[in-house]
């Protein structure tokens, strides 16, 4: 996917701003605080039509505007649409060739953009729930059954807890055995991703960091995984019953899966440096594209904020090698010019401005 | 101008009816104004009429106006037969096509404990009744193919397990007529996996 010029109006910092851009590389640098994040934060949106900063619309607006207007022709499977997103307190409004499109998800699995900010990098830090976010979409696009599951998935968990609330425990076997005829399909799914995700994870982050340590990912189901067995999942949760019954809620299932990083088999939580969690989320980035663009032939906008400023020079060489053989569309932002020369555009942000 | 009381009355009482807004209940009050008074009593008439003479019926909670309704009391159908469905609206459709002879069970809802229905809210009291007195060989379970009537079915299916020979369940999948191009990946999904061999 190509965006082939964009207009940002009314959004953060920018007042009005067009530009062209290059399907390569757009190198977008500038002093702290002049913009260079709202930007790059516009072309996220106008991929997944939300932040990666915040989840409050009012924050996109300049200040003392009611409205924001994002404009963009996106270019997919070398057919060109025009999108545009109306951004106001209370939501937003999205117009993909002129027509209001309801479908977000569908829009989302059509223009997803890949992001790397300072903010991924907590990532595997952060609460269990962001992550189980994160690779719900990427396998969401990867099969679109699986959001339709997942939602038939969360309605089944709010009618079990709903019943562990008014404490009628008669009925929960009739919930659990519906939780585990939809936690199978689902287990299966995220089980199967993990395993495609493994089979290029080590080297590509081998290629972005030189280092020869195995990196997996790992799925920790919440129940045992049991060869996907629907029986076996409805003994485990019948057998948990005391335990929901004490936490008014239902503690086994999906909804509380686990991901996990591992270096050498060691679990990041306990034993990543800052360096190696950015590294490991780049590269597990990587190779969600190289995924897609396997799969699918699909080439998502790829989003670096601030990448280079914390890794140190040899992966910076690395990374830079890396980027060269990538055929995506590319936003990188920094505080300087690039210390190579790459194929594509330079940008200056002074003030909400380009120069 | 404000709206005059009369009819400000009559826009709320239509703004209350499922999918209609105050524009389209002002629309059908509008529409009222030009009535004849022959007209608006004949509409007066079938609203209080309505509410006189429908009734569930006894057996199988169904709408009536006359106890049993036509179809428990027909002789001609397979009383041995018995189809499930959650609402008595669902009967019509399935009456319409003609396609089944036996009777109808209305549960009068689905189980979803968020909107406090369990089974002892179901009208399956009278279910049970039926199934212990008379002889009946085949329950179809025509819930919706929803979570909730998905739930209702697995459970009448563990309900009565052992009470009927044959129990069924709706098929799901390509709608007569349909074009695969335009079916869901869920119904698609469904059609796949409810396959049947035909070269037997």
């Amino acid at each position: 996917m190509i965006i082939r010029n964009i207009e940002v109006s009314q959004f953060r910092n920018y007042s009005n701003c067009k530009t062209k851009l290059s399907p390569a590389v757009n190198w977008i640098y500038g002093a702290n605080g002049q913009g260079k994040t709202n930007l790059v934060e516009a072309v996220y949106y106008l991929c997944n039509l939300e932040s990666f900063r915040t989840k409050k619309p009012a924050l996109l607006l300049q200040e003392k505007k009611s409205e924001a207007v994002l404009k963009a022709q996106l270019e997919r499977t070398k057919v060109l649409h025009s999108v545009q997103v109306n951004i106001t307190k209370k939501g937003r409004q999205v117009l993909l060739d002129h027509a209001p499109s309801r479908r977000v998800s569908e829009y989302i699995l059509s223009f997803m953009a890949l992001s790397f900010t300072p903010e991924d990098v907590n990532l595997f830090r952060s609460v269990p729930q962001e992550r189980r976010k994160f690779f719900n979409r990427i396998i969401a696009f990867n099969d679109s059954l699986y959001f339709k599951n997942i939602q038939e998935y969360t309605k089944i968990v709010a009618q079990k807890n709903s019943l562990l609330r008014q404490g009628k425990t008669v009925q929960i076997p009739l919930w659990n055995e519906m939780l585990a005829g939809s936690a199978a399909k689902l287990m299966k799914l995220r089980s199967d991703f993990v395993a495609q995700i493994n089979l290029h994870l080590s080297g590509i982050f081998e290629g972005l960091s030189g280092r020869s340590e195995s990196l997996k990912l790992f799925y920790k189901p919440s129940l045992n995984i049991a060869d996907f067995n629907e029986n076996n999942y409805l003994l485990q949760l019948d057998k948990s019953l005391p335990r929901d019954l004490q936490y008014g809620f239902a503690v086994l299932g999906p909804h509380r899966d686990e991901y996990h990083l591992l270096l050498d088999g060691k679990k990041d939580k306990d034993y990543f440096s800052q360096g190696e969690f950015r590294i490991t989320n780049l590269s597990l980035k990587m190779t969600i594209n190289r995924l897609l663009y396997e799969r699918y032939k699909f080439y998502p906008v790829l989003i670096f904020d601030d990448l280079f400023s914390e890794l140190d020079a040899e992966v910076n060489k690395h990374v830079f090698q890396f980027f060269l053989e990538l055929k995506n569309q590319i936003f990188i932002t920094s505080t300087s010019k690039p210390p190579h020369s790459l194929p594509g555009k330079i940008f200056q942000v002074v003030k909400g401005q380009l120069v | 101008m404000q709206i005059p009381v009369a009819l400000e009355r009559l826009v709320y009482e239509f703004s209350r009816f499922p999918g209609v807004g105050r524009k389209t209940a002002q629309r059908l009050a509008f529409n009222i104004l030009r009535y004849t008074s022959e007209e608006t009593q004949n509409l007066a008439d079938a609203l209080v009429q309505v509410k006189e003479q429908i009734r569930y019926c006894s057996v199988c909670s169904g709408f009536t106006d006359v106890d049993p309704c036509s179809i428990c009391s027909h002789t001609g159908r397979d009383q041995e037969q018995v189809c499930v469905v959650e609402q008595p609206n669902n009967i019509f459709p399935i009456e319409k096509s003609g396609v089944f002879k036996g009777v109808y069970h209305v549960l009068m809802g689905a189980i979803s404990p968020l909107d406090g229905i369990g089974p002892e809210q179901l009208n399956l009291h009278k279910l049970r009744n039926r199934i212990a007195n008379k002889n009946i060989n085949e329950m179809i379970i025509a819930t919706n193919p929803t979570v909730k009537g998905e739930a209702t079915a697995l459970y009448l299916q563990h309900e009565f397990a052992g009470n009927i020979s044959k129990i069924t369940r709706l098929a799901c999948g390509i709608p007569a007529g349909g074009d695969l191009e335009y079916v869901d990946d869920i119904t698609l999904m469904e059609a796949f996996s409810g396959r049947h061999t035909i070269n037997t």
